[in-house]
């Protein structure tokens, strides 16, 4: 059953009305027919006569073919008399061309539906289209086009009973292009479209029409109702090229041409609009000159805002209503442990949405206090022990510590006034452990009055140098004279390079004193032409792999001279100083290593100072002991203990 | 007599050299076509690897410790070796929100790690991410050094510390930093009493060698495990070498 | 031109590495030609070691521009710096003040960190049986007890000669031949390290 929209409401009404039952307004006028329910496009599309039952349509249809075959100038008339006896004679000629009637249709709504640049071969089938369009408007209907090829086509899907009007075969036209153009079908991509053949008497039609070079079928629309004729004017206003004088009048005649039973229908008076709305039309001063874009068989929208409207976008696609949604069982089949994973997945979700504390870092933590307790457990002791300068613990023997003896005896043996020279390797920080040896070997050197030259291959080296001089020379002559017999020739740049320069020419690697004097050219040094030349080399360093430079790079030049190699090294660096000593032959002629190495040198040259050094880093030593094996337990004893953790785990 | 033992001592290191050499280009050669070659488990890798994932997910700062030593030194090698695994950490963290930063006790060594940096940026069209005061000199002599890089540890959002070079036993100070900031701390040098210090402070200690076969196990190429590959045959040459000599020794045959 | 560069700094680097290396095996050859590039090598050491002091100079002047906790800190290192240079230059660097600045700054720093770095060391032993408690880990705690055991004399104890000789022969056998063992390691891969740039295989200088 189709219903009447009320142009007004939107509501649909019975057919049989005449006014709207829900806001009196005239039906027969604005009406619009919706489509009828339950109807999808397909049907449409299969049997476009499905609505050729619509009495209003039938008027309107029926009030349309005197006025247009009116309209038909005579040439056109003859053209088509030429057109249908040919196309009578010569059925057989198209029919091997055209496989089978579907082909044929969907042919020919892909041509339609081609755009205007295209190559020359396809126009012949948009002129026919055009002619055969035309034709229908005419009124040259069932028995003319029951002998088309276009007629034959379509038989087999259109139903003989309806005997469609010329006018349904023309308006499925646009209503399959619009299709095809929303969601082209797999035959229509994959075949190109089949040129038609195009006959001869039509060649040379083409050259005379220039509604052809549009490529758009030319709209002969016979919609009674006003607005769409003046949006069909409106839009060929658009349209540059004009169409020929019998069209335009044809398009006149049209419009003034209305059935009775519309005539008697009140006009609907042109609502005044209001500024905006009428600034934002388009300017109506150029009158409708080309053909008009037909949208008579185009979807009317039945919902939403644009309800009434045809050929817009409705809001309700027809092809989402065509179709019936599948139906799915929403019953999953879930397992016990897939069931379980999503429990607890809700269970992470529902926890996100709980703000968690970030975790506070406390101040004062075991760790922290352990640390305090080791600091404390060591400064207080060794505190204790230098303030009180008590001598308690034992003196480390000379002859218990590798190379303390040996390097006694290189120094004794050296002559005076000799040039040794004296690196500075150490770091500032190791002066605790370091000085109680080089104070006494500086002091040593002095006493022997030998003439010392420093270098250094650490930064810091040079000032280290200056201030162990300066220190032991006051603690020697008890006043602040400074000693002479000395030279400070700095920081040597590139590490190992720039040992092994020193060790083949220490004129051209250090060629000044940090003062800028050129000590090379006086006494001692003036004799001295590589490094074997000075009468011994000490080493002052905390660091093995600086003790290996020397050993490798100057060791080798000292040994053939036979003259000593030299070291003072902290604890650290000792026990990897040591083979050098005590290979075979030795590399390494003399060794004093950390503190207690210090403090027995110190001890056989009697230089030591009883200042409470030794017994504080005997306590020292002993509580660390402690400490780590409290530590050590403590911790095993911890870690043995079950925790809640580790019971949870 | 010393002259000709010091030459045949000098040629024979020139063999031992260009042993090396030809083992390093037949197995990079040979070894181009292999789709993988699997290396031993080092777990400060595996952890390394991880934490620079996580560093860059937790949108925080991997700190890259170049250590001290020079180039021009015996300690070279090492100093090279921390440029390749800055190379690698700037490649995984150029996505980070915080760049990585290095610290270095050595003014070439800076220099280097920066031209590393730019680099690395460059090969990645990251180049405007390069920020020259990213690859800092904290200090020029252990110590300073070290105190210079502790307030890198403490202050800079720091996830994650990879002290790779040369370091002496100031190397605590970083470990202690590192801890005391919960953040990782993986750890190697070629000293060996940094290596000691190490074993008891750092997370995760690259011990011996292990700290050279970075670039192999951080995926660094062929040529790297072609080196992995020749360290292992020598280092059993050396082995042999020793064997025989002691029982040679032993046999009173080698003086 | 960006490709130019890293070939010809991969050039540059290929053979000045080549040069030097076979200078130490042929040095009537390549002696004299090492010399001078080792020379151009430690000039620019010290150059580097000024661009670092700049860099420096650059990362906490930054710092002092920023609103971090450590601007203070870096506004006292500028301002000591600056200090430092303009008392070493007016003095020399053997001058009085600047081994006053020498004596009463750094070296009681260095020492002070020095000390810092006893007990870390000490602490970080106590807990290392907590954080690692595997069987080389006692080993280990084992033998720095041992090792300090003899180093001095124990207090209220005395010097166990026992212990003493424990050791002695500790230090000189088992931590010897292990230190040479990673020695050489570290030696293999350094040669390692340095025939991959020799080679231009591995090219850590940007190129």
């Amino acid at each position: 059953m189709t219903d009447i929209i009320c142009p007004l409401c939107g509501k649909p009404n019975p057919p049989d009305l005449d006014e709207c039952k829900y806001c009196q307004a005239p039906l027969k006028t604005g009406g619009f027919i919706a489509p009828p329910e339950g109807g999808d496009e397909l049907d449409k599309l299969i049997s476009p006569s499905g609505e050729s039952g619509e009495p209003g349509e039938q008027e309107a249809v029926a009030s349309t073919p005197p006025n247009l075959e009116q309209s038909v100038p005579d040439w056109l008339k003859q053209t088509e008399a030429n057109f249908l006896d040919q196309s009578e004679t010569t059925p057989s000629k198209s029919e091997p061309e055209e496989p089978g009637p579907d082909q044929i249709s969907g042919q020919i709504d892909s041509l339609i539906n081609q755009p205007p640049a295209h190559p020359a071969g396809q126009d012949n089938v948009i002129d026919d289209d055009w002619l055969a369009s035309l034709l229908s408007e005419a009124g040259v209907n069932e028995p003319a086009q029951s002998g088309t090829p276009e007629k034959s086509a379509r038989e087999p899907v259109e139903e003989p009973a309806q005997a469609p009007a010329e006018e349904q075969s023309q308006e499925e036209f646009p209503e399959k292009a619009g299709t095809s153009a929303e969601e082209p079908s797999e035959e229509e991509q994959a075949t190109p479209a089949l040129p038609v053949e195009k006959p001869a008497w039509l060649t040379s039609l083409e050259a005379a029409s220039k509604i052809k070079m549009e490529g758009v079928v030319p709209p002969a629309e016979v919609h009674p109702e006003q607005p769409f004729v003046e949006e069909a004017a409106e839009n060929a206003e658009e349209q540059p090229p004009e169409p020929p004088d019998w069209l335009k009048i044809s398009a006149v005649e049209e419009s003034t041409s209305t059935p009775p039973s519309q005539e008697a229908e009140p006009q609907i008076s042109p609502a005044e609009l209001p500024g905006w709305l009428e600034a934002l039309r388009p300017s109506e001063a150029v009158a409708p000159t080309g053909p008009v874009e037909d949208v008579s068989n185009a979807d009317i929208v039945t919902a939403g805002p644009l309800v009434g409207l045809r050929g817009v976008i409705s809001t309700h696609p027809s092809a989402i209503r065509a179709r019936k949604p599948p139906t799915y069982s929403i019953k999953l089949r879930v397992t016990d442990e897939q069931k379980a994973r999503v429990e607890m997945m809700e269970e992470l979700l529902a926890g996100e949405d709980k703000p968690t504390p970030l975790p506070t870092q406390p101040i004062i933590t075991s760790r922290y206090i352990f640390r305090i307790i080791v600091a404390v457990s060591l400064l207080l002791p060794i505190l204790w022990m230098i303030i009180s300068g008590r001598q308690d613990a034992a003196l480390p023997q000379t002859g218990n510590i590798p190379g303390v003896v040996n390097f006694t005896q290189e120094i004794q043996k050296l002559p005076t006034g000799a040039a040794v020279l004296v690196a500075f390797d150490y770091e500032a920080g190791f002066s605790g452990e370091l000085n109680v040896a080089i104070n006494s070997v500086i002091t040593q050197l002095m006493n022997k009055n030998v003439y010392l030259a420093l270098v250094a291959t650490n930064p810091s080296g040079p000032a280290l140098g200056e201030s162990t001089i300066t220190n032991v020379y006051s603690g020697l002559v008890g006043n602040t004279t400074t000693y002479n017999f000395y030279t400070n020739l700095g920081y040597i740049p590139g590490g190992v390079m720039g040992l092994s320069g020193l060790a083949t020419s220490p004129r051209s690697v250090v060629p000044y004193s940090l003062t800028s004097d050129n000590v090379w050219a006086g006494a001692p040094l003036d004799a001295i032409t590589s490094i074997e030349d000075f009468n011994a080399v000490i080493v002052l360093t905390n660091d093995s792999d600086t003790a290996r430079n020397w050993v490798e790079q100057v060791g080798p030049r000292l040994r053939q001279a036979n003259k000593p190699l030299l070291f003072v090294s902290s604890s650290q660096a000792e026990p990897l100083i040591l083979p050098y000593y005590q290979a075979t032959p030795s590399q390494v002629q003399g060794l004093i290593g950390g503190l207690a190495g210090g403090v027995a040198y110190s001890r056989s040259v009697g230089n030591f100072q009883q200042n409470g050094v030794w017994d504080a880093y005997s306590i020292g030593v002993t509580v660390s002991i402690l400490i780590i094996i409290i530590g050590s337990v403590a911790g095993g004893v911890m870690k043995s203990i079950p925790t809640d953790k580790k019971k949870e785990k | 007599m010393a002259q000709t033992l010091s030459s045949a001592a000098n040629y024979l290191a020139l063999l031992f050299i260009l042993l090396c050499l030809g083992l390093i280009l037949f197995y990079y050669f040979s070894d181009a076509t292999r789709e993988k070659i699997n290396l031993r488990s080092i777990q400060a890798f595996t952890h390394f690897r991880r934490q620079v994932d996580l560093a860059v997910e937790a949108g925080k700062r991997l700190h890259i410790s170049l250590g001290r030593g020079t180039i021009n030194d015996l300690q070279g090698g090492a100093a090279l070796i921390s440029l390749t695994i800055l190379d690698h950490c700037a490649r995984a963290a150029s996505n980070s929100d915080r760049p990585p930063v290095t610290t270095s006790g050595d003014g070439v060594i800076t220099i280097l790690s920066q031209d590393t940096l730019q680099a690395t940026y460059r090969s990645l069209a990251a180049e405007q991410r390069y920020d020259p005061t990213n690859a800092r000199l904290t200090g020029l002599t252990p110590m300073a050094f070290a105190a210079g890089a502790m307030p890198t540890i403490h202050d800079e959002y720091v996830s994650a510390n990879i002290l790779a070079g040369h370091f002496g036993t100031e190397v605590a100070l970083l470990t202690e930093a590192g801890e005391r900031s919960q953040s990782l701390t993986v750890a190697g040098s070629d000293s060996i009493p940094a290596q000691a210090v190490l074993f008891a402070t750092a997370d995760e200690p690259l011990l011996g060698e292990e700290l050279y076969a970075a670039g192999a196990y951080l995926g660094g190429g062929a040529v790297y495990t072609a080196s992995i590959r020749m360290q292992d045959i020598l280092r059993w040459v050396l082995i042999g070498a020793m064997v025989i000599g002691a029982i040679l020794k032993l046999l009173g045959i080698l003086s | 031109m960006k490709k130019i560069l890293p070939l010809t700094n991969a050039a540059i680097a290929i053979v000045s590495g080549s040069i030097v290396l076979l200078g130490y095996f042929f040095p009537g050859l390549l002696g004299g030609i090492q010399s001078t590039l080792l020379g151009w090598a430690i000039i620019l050491a010290g150059f580097a070691l000024l661009l670092g002091i700049f860099n420096l100079v650059m990362v906490h002047w930054k710092k002092v521009g920023g609103e971090g906790k450590g601007s203070i800190n870096s506004i006292v290192l500028l301002v000591s710096l600056v200090l430092t240079m303009i008392i070493v230059s007016i003095s020399g660097p053997a001058g009085t003040f600047s081994l006053w600045i020498f004596n009463s700054i750094q070296v009681p720093a260095e020492i002070s960190l020095l000390a810092v770095l006893a007990f870390v060391l000490v602490y970080a032993a106590a807990r290392l049986l907590t954080r690692s408690p595997k069987w080389y880990t006692v080993l280990f705690l084992v033998t720095v007890l041992l090792i300090l055991l003899g180093s001095a004399p124990l207090f209220f104890v005395g010097e166990v000669s026992l212990l003493s000789s424990l050791r002695s022969w500790l230090m000189h056998v088992p931590a010897v031949a292990g230190a040479r063992g990673l020695l050489l390691g570290v030696a293999l891969g350094t040669v390692a390290t340095g025939l991959r740039i020799l080679i231009g295989i591995d090219r850590p200088y940007g190129g």
